[in-house]
């Protein structure tokens, strides 16, 4: 019995280590919750849209799940905010198609939803009230066409991409892939690694071994781009190759101005986070929202990159 | 010898009753921290959402029964649902049929995984299973292309995304039909475990295999079916999830296994084998379910979250290990073997 004891003990001590974050003020609360919270990226979003909430009087939580490949974790957690009663919630779901039933059950438990980051794949728009996004096919032509004038014509190169069937990776891979085809750049290999930095060694490695003449490559996250560079520098062939990534992450931030990965298409987390929550907060004070909102994208390099990091620290510091 | 039987007595109640009186006092705190808890929105969410890992629970309680493990429940189901979702969308073929391929399927990754242990003498399921988990996943992503395949027939997604009644104001318009059937299969399983042949056969070969075979049981039979069992229920469990989020994703399996073993571990199961029941991995599945909702509620992240379950798993499994005596043995041991040194 003694035993039973400790049991509920040592339980109690770790839900209410939680407790002190449970909401407070109902009808001020907003649950964002991001794909995961692993990154930089989505720690980004988490104080962009923290920042929000401080401008405008709301108490933002931001929440995910331990893993971007966690889609029904994610569901859970779109239902359990809207049990919980919050007064909207800002999404950014992990998968395109399975997330739109806990939407619609949110929905119908009358919390609105503002989609961020990635789309979901229905027709019936009315199940949220908007859409913040990069165009990730546009994107990823802008990441083409500056890798293309920095090339010689002809050339080849390699692009390598995040899990298949994301539509984000699918725009930023065929974005970047017509406008190397438009240019006349050779695109010798597109392969798939996940998302993940230790994947992307590997397959940069079996991209060089197979197509050695390749004079860049371009990858669909910061993650990965950070992957194929040291398979590039491990073969010492940093100087003939370009290594350009998406996101705009401080690892690939920190890479660049250390001279190594070439540029990054970053996206704006922080201000997506940002423009989440204002969203919401626009919609519950009965504003009219434009369905699509394509959010700010901008390509870093060594040019610009300390005034980028610079209003990057500023944002931070503030939501902090 | 009467004191002696009255606490083996309490000790025995204690064992079943242990997860079930945690998991009470579990939802008392949490009603007090939010009080959306107790309200029949939240325990909507509950009952829902603890349904697929109920499912892969019941297989892989019945597995471990036997010593063994299955480690590919969670992309068994995957690939179920794969195949029914290919059958249902793709091929355009009849919905009922296509369930029944799809429950035909997992029981037939099932029998791979069984046949792998008891034909291919590999040493452990652990490794079989471990082994065809890879394999389902790839087959999973190559057969969708690892896009999702949406747009699921209503009578495929009627398990996971309806309710009993259809009228919402109804008691009964508010029970999912997932959680029904979760109900239902739980008692069948009990009924199945303790009063057929082979549900005792499974008791028997996971207690003591070379007993078993001596006064009998077909051992390898036994074995094979309860893959083929956990093949079942991850394939009832994959139906259920391609209703709940309309869509045969070919990631939706990746960590399962982790909660499933979490539950029957929790739920008082022994590794060991042969010791075990389903009320104790109901309460298990209920008790992790309950957990992540609340920490949900409250706002704990996930990472959180996961160092809590893995402190839950290690106190139940503690708690197992002093019941069961085995803590007391190793000290008396050690204090013999002192002894002896003197």
């Amino acid at each position: 019995m003694k035993l039973s004891r400790i049991f509920s003990l040592c339980l109690a001590a770790s839900l209410l280590t939680g407790a002190p974050a449970a909401a407070a003020d109902a009808g001020k609360d907003i649950t964002v919750i991001v794909m995961a919270l692993n990154s930089d990226y989505w720690h980004m979003v988490e104080a962009g849209a923290k920042l929000a909430g401080q401008d405008l009087g709301y108490n933002v939580n931001v929440i995910g799940p331990n893993a971007e490949t966690d889609a029904i974790g994610q569901a859970n957690m779109v239902e359990d905010a809207a049990a919980n009663k919050v007064a909207a919630i800002v999404l950014a779901p992990n998968d395109p198609v399975a997330l739109i039933p806990a939407v619609g059950n949110a929905k119908a438990a009358g919390v609105p939803v503002v989609v961020i980051d990635m789309a979901l794949t229905t027709q019936d728009e009315s199940l949220y009230e908007s859409f913040i996004g990069t165009d990730n096919y546009e994107a990823g032509g802008m990441a083409a066409g500056y890798l293309i004038k920095k090339l010689p014509s002809g050339c080849e190169v390699a692009i390598i991409r995040g899990i298949v069937g994301s539509s984000n990776h699918d725009g930023r891979c065929n974005g970047a892939s017509d406008a190397f085809k438009a240019a006349g750049v050779k695109v010798v290999s597109i392969q798939p690694a996940d998302s993940e930095r230790g994947k992307a060694v590997t397959v940069a490695e079996n991209v060089l071994q197979t197509n050695p003449g390749i004079k860049a490559i371009y990858c669909t996250n910061d993650e990965m781009a950070l992957g194929a560079y040291q398979a590039v520098a491990n073969i010492q062939k940093q100087k003939d190759i370009l290594v350009m990534g998406f996101d705009g992450s401080f690892g690939a931030l920190d890479s660049i101005e250390a001279g190594e990965l070439t540029a990054s298409l970053a996206q704006m987390p922080i201000d997506m986070g940002y423009s989440g929550v204002k969203a919401a907060v626009d919609f519950l004070a009965g504003k009219k929202l434009e369905k699509r909102i394509k959010s700010a994208t901008v390509i870093v390099d060594k040019a610009n990159l300390a005034k980028f990091k610079a209003d990057i620290k500023e944002k931070l510091s503030k939501a902090n | 010898m009467n004191s002696k039987n009255a606490s083996a007595a309490a000790r025995d109640i204690f064992a079943k009753a242990g997860p079930v009186v945690a998991l009470i006092i579990m939802c008392v705190i949490l009603s007090v921290a939010n009080k959306n808890f107790l309200t029949s929105a939240n325990l909507l969410n509950v009952s829902r959402q603890m349904t697929i890992n109920g499912f892969l629970s019941l297989g892989m309680m019945v597995c471990i029964l036997t010593a063994g493990i299955d480690l590919s429940v969670g992309f068994t189901m995957t690939l179920s649902s794969v195949v029914m979702a290919i059958c249902a969308v793709k091929l355009g073929w009849n919905p009922y049929l296509s369930l029944f391929i799809g429950v035909v399927t997992g029981m037939f990754l099932g029998l791979v995984n069984g046949l792998l242990l008891t034909k291919c003498k590999l040493p452990h399921p652990f490794i079989s299973t471990m082994a065809t988990q890879n394999i389902y996943k790839g087959i999973a992503l190559v057969a969708t292309g690892a896009t999702p395949i949406a747009s699921i027939p209503p009578a495929i997604k009627w398990a996971g995304a309806n309710f009993v009644s259809s009228d919402p104001s109804t008691f009964l318009g508010k029970v999912p039909v997932c959680f029904v059937m979760m109900i239902v299969a739980y008692l069948a399983f009990s009924i199945f475990l303790n009063y057929t042949i082979l549900g005792r056969h499974i008791y028997a070969v996971g207690g003591n295999m070379s007993a078993a075979r001596l006064s009998g049981v077909n051992v390898d039979y036994v074995r094979t079916m309860v893959y083929v069992i956990s093949g079942f229920t991850a394939a009832i469990g994959g139906i259920i999830l391609t209703g709940r989020t309309n869509a045969a994703y070919p990631l939706s399996g990746m960590l399962m296994e982790n909660d499933a073993i979490a539950a029957v571990i929790i739920g008082g199961t022994s590794f060991f084998g042969g010791k075990g029941n389903t009320l104790g991995t109901f309460s298990g599945v209920v008790l992790i379910t309950v957990l992540r909702n609340g920490l949900n509620l409250l706002n704990v992240t996930s990472d959180l979250q996961t160092i809590v379950i893995g402190a839950v798993i290690l106190i139940a499994v503690f708690i197992d290990v002093v019941r069961s005596g085995g803590f007391a043995k190793v000290k008396r041991l050690a204090k013999e073997f002192a002894k002896e040194i003197e």
